[in-house]
């Protein structure tokens, strides 16, 4: 058999493996007149959602779903520009399925569940409400109110939405960006914020590890407590703030100030407490047994 | 007389016994002491009813209501006469009520120090230890919510992927674990305020948890 010959049922055999793991897909394409303030609502089993903020004043749902899936719903009134909608995707095997694309006004509120999926947003400056088991969550942007609860999902947020509640069991939660009322909890994934200002934070772990490179408001606070995450917390020397930071059983370990740590009741654990900057944000860290790192950047 | 019956096994040797804390050899050697001595045996007898008796014990003790009424009552000064007779009577019976109550808390100390208890199931409180009244309204805050939802996601489990199933539990026995151990220290220092703190905020994220883990089942 020649090369070539050789060549194409390789190639011939690979399409039809392809045809074989992949269900035909039809096409979903949907666009209506929509407010700006919207409330769009996406449920079901999707694998991938992309999400788009833009400036106009319509919604549009693309994408590619499995033939023998059901895609229902609508726009919630008659009269246009509508102001929101609901759809909800149902596949055969129930195993999340297909790839849809929803542009909506920046301004707009979104309302997504599915199971295991992939989900990113951007542009929106609304609502995000943003639930997934498994898969990965991605947003860039500031929304006003966003809200992401996963189970094993990873959680990136880039940017700084005004209030946030970031939620995971296993998932690792990463916030760049600040906010001015954020709450990120977890039972065993990591939570890192890398930068960004916050006026309150609120942060929890049971077995993850956090690490806090953010500032606080000169009036505003942050809590850190976990059971046995590690605990990372890197803030300037100059600082406007006051530092309550103890640990039942571990110990802690100041790079901010030239103060160490005493023991804690009873002589087990440490604690330590002091101001930087002329004081201001209150800091309180508590930990059960983990290790408490104060970092100076 | 042999050398076994020249040298009676002490108590703590006999507690080991009755505990299955000795090696097999020192085991064998006690038994075949325990075969000709009759004190010994005798006393092993004893242990063994007392920490029976130990083992009945509930975990808890909640006093039935009004006994604090009760004893109000009946501790409240009253005209006393002694004869000297009484006295030495009175003393005597505090002499064997400390041995006997000493005896018993360290046998139950002991006991205590062994136990290695695996965690507790799902929503189920491990009270292996004395909780302090402060850590116990804390578990009876959420108990009521953490009983409610638990039995809601365990009826309709199989309504959810057995994969989602695994993680939510998952997540639950790591929350329980933390939440024995803060009680368990808890029970050795009852005043620490970051300890009661812990404590709730790990209750607070298993009812949050539960929350969510019950919002996947598909709605009736």
């Amino acid at each position: 058999m020649a090369r070539s010959q050789l060549t194409c049922l390789a190639l011939l055999s690979a399409l039809a493996l392809a045809s074989r793991a992949l269900p035909a897909q039809r096409a979903v394409e949907i666009r209506r007149a929509v407010t700006s303030t919207a409330s769009i609502r996406v449920t079901g089993a999707f694998a991938e959602l992309h999400i788009h903020g833009w400036t106009r004043d319509s919604a549009v749902i693309t994408g590619s779903i499995p033939n023998d899936a059901r895609f229902d719903g609508g726009f919630m009134t008659s009269t246009t520009p509508s102001t929101g909608a609901k759809y909800y995707l149902e596949t055969a095997s129930g195993v999340p399925s297909g790839r849809l694309d929803l542009y909506v006004p920046a301004g707009a509120r979104i309302w997504a569940k599915s199971g295991s999926a992939t989900i990113d947003a951007e542009g929106v400056t609304g609502g995000l409400d943003l639930n997934i088991i498994g898969g990965s969550v991605h947003v860039a942007g500031s929304p006003h109110e966003l809200t992401i609860e996963s189970m094993d999902g990873a959680v990136t947020v880039d940017g700084s939405p005004s209030w946030t509640r970031l939620k995971t069991a296993s998932g690792d939660i990463v916030l760049t960006g600040g906010s001015d009322d954020a709450g990120l909890t977890t039972v065993s994934g990591t939570i890192r914020v890398t930068a960004g200002r916050f006026e309150r934070a609120r942060i929890e772990s049971v077995t993850g590890a956090v690490d806090f490179a953010g500032d606080v408001e000169r009036g505003g606070s942050l809590d850190i407590d976990t059971h046995s995450g590690a605990i990372d917390l890197r803030m300037s020397r100059s600082a406007s703030a006051d530092f309550d930071i103890a640990s039942v059983a571990g110990t802690i370990e100041n790079g901010i100030t030239k103060r160490p740590a005493v023991p804690g009741r009873e002589g087990r654990g440490q604690e330590i407490g002091f101001m930087t900057g002329g004081g201001g944000a209150r800091i309180y860290v508590r930990t059960f047994k983990a290790n408490i790192r104060l970092l100076a950047r | 007389m042999t050398n076994h019956e020249q040298h009676h096994i002490d108590l703590d040797r006999l507690g080991d016994s009755i505990d299955g804390r000795l090696s097999a050899e020192e085991q064998r050697e006690v038994e075949m002491h325990l075969a000709i001595c009759e004190a010994c045996a005798a006393r092993r007898d004893r242990l063994e009813t007392l920490v029976g008796a130990a083992r009945a014990l509930p975990d808890e003790i909640e006093p039935p209501a009004g006994a604090w009424d009760d004893l109000r009552e009946r501790i409240a000064p009253r005209p006393i006469t002694l004869s000297a007779r009484h006295w030495s009577l009175l003393a005597a019976a505090a002499v064997i009520l400390i041995a006997l109550s000493s005896g018993v808390t360290a046998l139950l100390l002991r006991r205590q120090a062994m136990v290695v208890r695996p965690p507790a199931p799902l929503g189920v409180a491990n009270a292996a230890f004395i909780l302090p009244p402060v850590a116990r309204s804390i578990d009876a805050d959420y108990a009521g919510a953490i009983h409610e939802l638990s039995e809601t996601l365990a009826e309709r489990r199989t309504q959810l992927d057995p994969a989602t199933v695994a993680k939510v539990e998952a997540s639950l026995r790591v929350i329980d674990l933390a939440i024995d151990e803060a009680r368990r220290a808890l029970a050795a220092d009852p005043a620490d305020p970051t300890l009661l703190d812990l404590l709730a905020g790990n209750y607070e994220r298993k009812v949050e948890l539960l929350r969510r883990a019950n919002a996947l089942l598909p709605s009736t």
